[in-house]
């Protein structure tokens, strides 16, 4: 059968699933974003309770040649707290919006973690020695009396068992009245941005205590508000250029070189609306919630409530491509309107090549879509396909009156199992779904 | 009214009934739209617009005002001022909190279960 993501004879099987399987899911436990690092050696979840769990991929060893390397528990920590502005009276959830790594340049390994309001740059270093034979301490720590010393040593570095230690280096505060949506490393690898509902921040990496505003779409009267940041990304080779979304469906392409404050847009992207078919859905189906440079830097990929379209940089007026997500869902927006889900916010992604984009759906069920041979095709996260190296079976909804033996009917979609975060490895067939509290790792099978 | 004029308006009854299904199925959007319609009446002459922002950026504005709570506790002496209904999370003018009533802000010192 024919897959997405490779090729002929593609298929994606079942590799590993972390989290609880426990019917009762803790708010805590519900992963908010995941996010692989530039080798694909390490994969970061954040979750609602303000954690952090980092994986690392085990090295493929010659005894288990069919098995690519498992990605297995390398470092956790408590990034945020809860906390409560007391002057603003504002509860401010701990839940990690999205983290972001930085490219590695030595030994350790740095990523940006943010809640609504603060950002925090984690080390996470390894230790595997450690030094013995201390001139001033004794072996427990405690301090030797200097008078009793009678001679010199050298203290000898001893192997000792590895030790991950994650450390907080800065912590970028108050510099956001409104919550964070988005932050994203920009290429030379000295700034990154910030954005929330109605700002955009350019921070350096060393200074915590100031940040420059480049963009405020803040009207001076509250009351003439009528649309917000939704997502924002740095262009993955050009410093200068950045892009941010928003709640109208529009995407602005802006140049650092051209002014200090980014107010006007370099490009301005939009697929023009078909006034016949507007309705009092139109603008909150239309709300970017997700936007994604390609590799390439060529494209950008959005994702609305029921598509997701790729856009060539140089066409503003339409996307280049449009793939349906869950078109189903249109006759059953009136109900989604009622229970929220309409305003969920799913996420998108490339794959290495930029070859195939990924999204998530409801049921646990998410979506791929080959560019090259426009095949799309439907998996589901489940723990009944969770056998070691299983084939996911692609899934069906239908949405007419005779349902086939395998579909499901829209009706009898669960839309409290949200797959809204996904992640691709940069170089390697292997994914990441994060399906609530549970984490799937799904790889190409090994013919 | 005669059989011939009878016959034509159960005619032109029959057709528009026609045209409307057609329009749902051509358009299930905007069947949606009046189903939602018909629930909510009073429902926003802005489509998706400023009610929906500004419910957005107000996200976790809680409200508790230590002076009417400590002025409340002085007097409670006497009277026994309403308490909190079944929904603690909602914290209005309308009753004095009490440290029980509101949510509870504890970091999870649990190590999350994906580590486990």
């Amino acid at each position: 059968m024919a897959g997405v993501g490779g090729g002929n004879d593609f298929q994606w099987c079942f590799s590993q699933v972390k989290g609880a399987i426990d019917e009762d899911v803790a708010e805590a436990d519900i992963i908010s974003t995941v996010e692989f690092n530039y080798s694909g050696e390490l994969l970061a979840t954040g979750d609602k309770g303000g954690r952090v769990v980092i994986f690392q991929r085990e090295q493929e060893s010659k005894n288990r040649p069919h098995s690519r390397g498992e990605y297995n528990v390398y470092s956790t920590f408590q990034s945020h707290e809860p906390e409560f502005d007391y002057l603003k009276s504002l509860e401010i959830e701990e839940k990690i919006n999205k983290i972001r790594w930085l490219p590695q340049q030595n030994a350790a390994h740095f990523l940006l973690s943010t809640n609504d309001k603060t950002i925090k740059l984690w080390k996470i270093s390894e230790r595997d020695k450690r030094a013995e034979g201390y001139n001033l301490k004794d072996e427990d720590g405690r301090l030797r009396d200097p008078f009793r010393i009678t001679s010199l040593r050298v203290p000898v570095l001893m192997p000792m068992d590895l030790m991950v230690e994650a450390s907080p280096r800065r912590i970028f505060a108050n510099a956001h009245t409104y919550h964070i949506n988005s932050i994203s490393v920009n290429s030379d690898h000295e700034t990154y941005l910030s954005a929330d509902d109605l700002r955009i921040n350019l921070w350096h990496l060393e200074i915590t205590d100031r940040s420059f505003n480049i963009v405020d779409i803040k009207p001076a009267n509250m009351e003439e508000l009528t649309e917000v940041i939704t997502a924002a990304e740095c262009h993955p080779h050009q410093c200068n250029v950045f892009v941010y979304s928003s709640s109208k469906g529009t995407i602005r392409l802006c140049d650092m070189r051209a002014a200090a404050l980014c107010d006007r847009h370099t490009k301005f992207f939009e697929e023009p609306e078909d006034p016949s078919s507007r309705s009092f859905f139109s603008e909150i189906i239309s709300s970017i919630s997700d936007v994604k440079f390609s590799h390439s830097g060529r494209y950008m990929m959005t994702r609305d409530y029921l598509s997701v379209k790729v856009w060539d940089l140089n066409m503003e007026n339409r996307p280049v491509e449009t793939y349906q997500v869950h078109e189903y869902l249109r006759s059953k927006l009136c109900s989604l309107y009622e229970n929220d889900c309409i305003f969920d916010k799913f996420e998108c992604c490339w794959n290495g090549s930029d070859g195939a984009i990924m999204t998530g759906s409801y049921n646990n069920f998410f979506r791929m879509f080959d560019r090259n041979t426009r095949k799309d095709v439907t998996l589901e996260a489940s723990r009944e396909s969770s056998k070691p190296r299983a084939v996911l079976k692609p899934r069906k909804v239908c949405t007419g009156g005779k349902r086939k033996k395998d579909e499901i009917s829209v009706d009898s979609l669960d839309f409290n199992k949200k797959i809204l975060h996904t992640a691709w490895h940069p170089k390697e067939n292997v994914i990441a779904v994060a399906a609530t509290n549970n984490l799937y790792i799904f790889q190409d099978k090994i013919n | 009214m005669s059989l011939e004029n009878q016959e034509s308006e159960a005619q032109l009854e029959s057709e528009e009934e026609k045209q409307d299904s057609q329009e749902k199925n051509s358009n299930p959007v905007k069947a949606e739209e009046a189903k939602l319609k018909a629930k909510y009446p009073n429902l926003g002459q802005k489509p998706g617009g400023s009610d929906f922002l500004m419910k957005r950026l107000q996200k976790g504005q809680k409200y508790f005002d230590s002076g009417d709570y400590n002025m409340a506790k002085a007097k409670m002496k006497n009277k026994q001022l309403p308490a909190t209904g079944p929904d603690k999370n909602l914290v209005t003018g309308d009753h004095i909190p009490t440290p029980q009533d509101l949510p509870q802000r504890k970091s999870s010192l649990v190590t999350s279960k994906l580590a486990g």
